[in-house]
């Protein structure tokens, strides 16, 4: 109470109006969020109102479930310490392929998950949700993640290049940016099935060819050596 | 001459900040401006120690992503605010509006340094100038071009040095008043600086006349010191106690036993909590009883060893004088992650001696404070000499306070940075020895009183 006086008089001049906030147990599946500075995503909770998915964010929740175990049923919210696993193990990753609608040969790159629980103040109210998040890899080598689209079902559409694996001089990137292969599931197979897998990923090998890694992973590319950008999935070439 | 100096100082604290591409110190996880709407959009992959970037702009925080802080460097960085549009610099809020103002900050203390010391022309500039060498030091002067407390506290400092100065020498209402501000500023900057209470109010209190007054003032000073200090502390028993005193030692069980703690908990001596190891041990530790400070001091009374150990951990924190870890340049200066800056490293310098002996610290305060002392006593000395004997007391009484309470709540973690007001202080402490000694030397006889010119 004190406190809260003092920075009143304080800030009274200069701080900031206090921001609209939407409770955690309210934000549905397939909602997108704005988090663009590290401190909102390392936080435990986010209780910003979500933006519509077409509107710049950072990540989109795939899961929303509840925490379970001895902890949950503490009183006061638990440290970051002791939530982190119970968020890793919550955050189950079987939903993140069919929600991202990935095929047998499509494979996402570089998404993570980014758990967020109820603030201390709804913990103590009893709220126990579990909000689970993907984050895609940024595009800009001096920006942070930033989404334009939604994530749900992205694999079948041309914006799923930012979230596929390609290969530029030995060096993995994503296919939303300059690369000379890009990489079809699953790997561990010969040269013919290869091939035939990657036919059927990018919808024929008409002007492509295919390179089986060492680790016999499988790669397709524009014939010639070619520098594409965005993603060789048929049906989905710019 | 004090206005020759002054602007002097305020020149060279510009040119040292800003010729040739501007400097500061990288704010690592320091979020403060945050209370005021504003986030620092730094580059992705930066953890933030690696370079300065000065420019804030406007954000909306919601939830526990901007906790609440009370500090008086918001009170700058508001300030900050309404100057960065008014200098053309981008953003809502740019640290280096906060620079450029700071600098003519100390410009004034120095002015102001010049008038209110005693002694010839020249002897005065050179002090005022050996305080301005303390703030240009690449040590200190990164912190003027900061989101960081240190710049409220060290400039609020040197006004709070000019005012105690002008209240030793004629207590008045006014320069009670006029002592307390800075004091406020100083004192309200960061939890820590609670330890600058006793010693401001003995030295308020250290008046021949208007001791109401300055009772008066010192006992609101104490209120809302504490005030502050009870409700922004935040006492972190895991860096206290697993990566101080747990550090590389081999009774770490026993000791956890000590301090109420779980011995079980031994194989996590020096882990940070960032640590994967640490890991099997945070439920443990969340369940267990977590000692206060006065436990933590009482552990280190009843274990001189450890205390000795910690003690040293201190002092090098001192010795080392600069915050070597956080970056001086801005990203796209062609310069190196996390490289500093060397611009003017006077008592950088200087303090070789005290990195090849730390404990010498302890004899420059224990020198400084006698030769105050011994100033204050000296008969054939004006009331405006003595003062500067007052302030050769106060300044290693601070810092010794300000030391005490960093070593037992910070321990030995980044302690470079704690301790940079008690190194600001200990800094000070070389003119003002100096000075002090100079005034013992020269007025070895009595000076009949009609002699006195002040």
């Amino acid at each position: 109470m004190g406190k809260t006086l003092a920075l009143v008089l304080l800030c009274a001049a200069a701080c900031a109006a206090p921001a609209t906030t939407h409770p955690s147990a309210s934000m549905p599946v397939g909602s997108c969020h704005v988090m663009s500075q590290p401190e909102e995503l390392y936080a435990l909770s986010d209780v910003r109102p979500p933006v519509p998915c077409n509107q710049p964010h950072q990540t989109e929740t795939y899961l929303v479930t509840q925490l379970t175990g001895p902890l949950s049923e503490a009183p006061i919210r638990p440290p970051h310490e002791l939530l982190v696993p119970m968020v890793t193990a919550g955050c189950d990753y079987r939903p993140i392929r069919p929600y991202l609608a990935a095929g047998p040969h499509d494979a996402q790159w570089g998404v993570s998950v980014w758990g967020k629980v109820p603030t201390p103040d709804e913990w103590a109210a009893g709220d126990r949700t579990l909000r689970c998040d993907l984050l895609v890899p940024t595009t800009h080598p001096h920006g942070g993640p930033l989404l334009t689209a939604p994530l749900r079902g992205i694999m079948a559409r041309p914006e799923s290049a930012s979230i596929r694996r390609c290969n530029l001089e030995g060096r993995d990137v994503q296919c939303a940016l300059p690369h000379e292969w890009e990489w079809v599931e699953p790997q561990g197979l010969t040269l013919n099935r290869c091939r035939a897998n990657a036919a059927m990923f990018a919808g024929g090998l008409r002007g492509l060819r295919v390179h089986l890694g060492r680790d016999r992973s499988c790669w397709v590319g524009q014939d010639r050596h070619r520098i594409s950008v965005g993603t060789l999935r048929g049906g989905m070439t710019a | 001459m004090a206005v020759f100096v002054g602007v002097v100082w305020a020149a060279i604290m510009q040119v040292r900040l800003f010729a040739g591409g501007h400097v500061g110190l990288a704010g690592s996880s320091e979020n403060m401006p945050c209370q005021l709407g504003l986030a620092n959009f730094r580059q992705a992959g930066l953890a933030g120690w690696e370079f300065v970037q000065p420019t804030w702009t406007s954000h909306t925080w919601t939830g526990e992503n901007c906790p609440p802080e009370l500090s008086t460097a918001l009170l700058a960085q508001a300030a900050g605010k309404w100057l960065t549009p008014l200098l053309g610099y981008p953003g809502a809020l740019d640290l280096r509006a906060l620079g450029v103002a700071f600098g003519l900050l100390v410009g004034v203390v120095c002015g102001l340094l010049v008038a209110v010391v005693p002694g010839r022309a020249a002897v005065r500039a050179a002090f005022a100038s050996a305080v301005g060498l303390v703030y240009a030091d690449a040590a200190f002067a990164g912190y003027l071009v900061s989101p960081h407390a240190e710049p409220v506290a060290l400039v609020a400092a040197g006004f709070l040095v000019v005012a105690l100065l002008l209240l030793w020498e004629r207590p008045t209402v006014p320069r009670i008043l006029g002592a307390v501000v800075p004091a406020l500023l100083v004192v309200g900057a960061r939890p820590e600086y609670v330890t600058f209470v006793p010693v401001i109010v003995f030295a308020l209190l250290w008046v021949r006349g208007r001791r109401v007054v300055a009772l008066m003032a010192a006992t609101w000073l104490a209120g809302l010191g504490i005030f502050h200090a009870v409700t922004e502390a935040r006492f972190d028993d895991h860096k206290v106690v697993f990566r101080t005193i747990l550090y590389d030692d081999p009774t770490a069980a026993a000791d956890l036993t000590s301090l109420g703690l779980d011995p079980q908990l031994a194989p996590a001596a020096g882990l940070s909590r960032h640590d994967e190891d640490w890991a099997p041990f945070a439920d443990e530790y969340h369940f267990t009883a977590h000692p206060t400070p006065l436990q933590v001091a009482g552990f280190y009374a009843a274990r001189p060893w450890h205390a000795i150990r910690t003690l040293g951990w201190g002092f090098q924190g001192v010795a080392a004088f600069s915050p070597d870890h956080l970056g001086s340049y801005p990203a796209g200066a062609g310069r190196t992650e996390g490289e500093r800056e060397h611009r003017i490293a006077v008592y950088s310098a200087l303090w070789e001696v005290f990195r090849g002996g730390p404990l010498l610290i302890l004899v420059l305060w224990a020198a400084t404070a006698g030769a105050g002392r011994l100033v204050v006593r000296r008969r054939s000395l004006t009331p405006a000499e003595k003062t500067v004997g007052r302030l050769a007391v106060f300044l290693p009484l601070a810092a010794t306070a300000q030391f005490a309470v960093v070593v037992l709540v910070h321990g030995r973690v980044e302690t470079v940075r704690h301790m940079a007001m008690t190194s600001w202080l200990t800094a000070l402490c070389v003119p003002v020895l100096a000075m002090a000694v100079a005034l013992v030397l020269t007025r070895l006889r009595p000076v009949p009183r009609w002699q006195h010119t002040g």
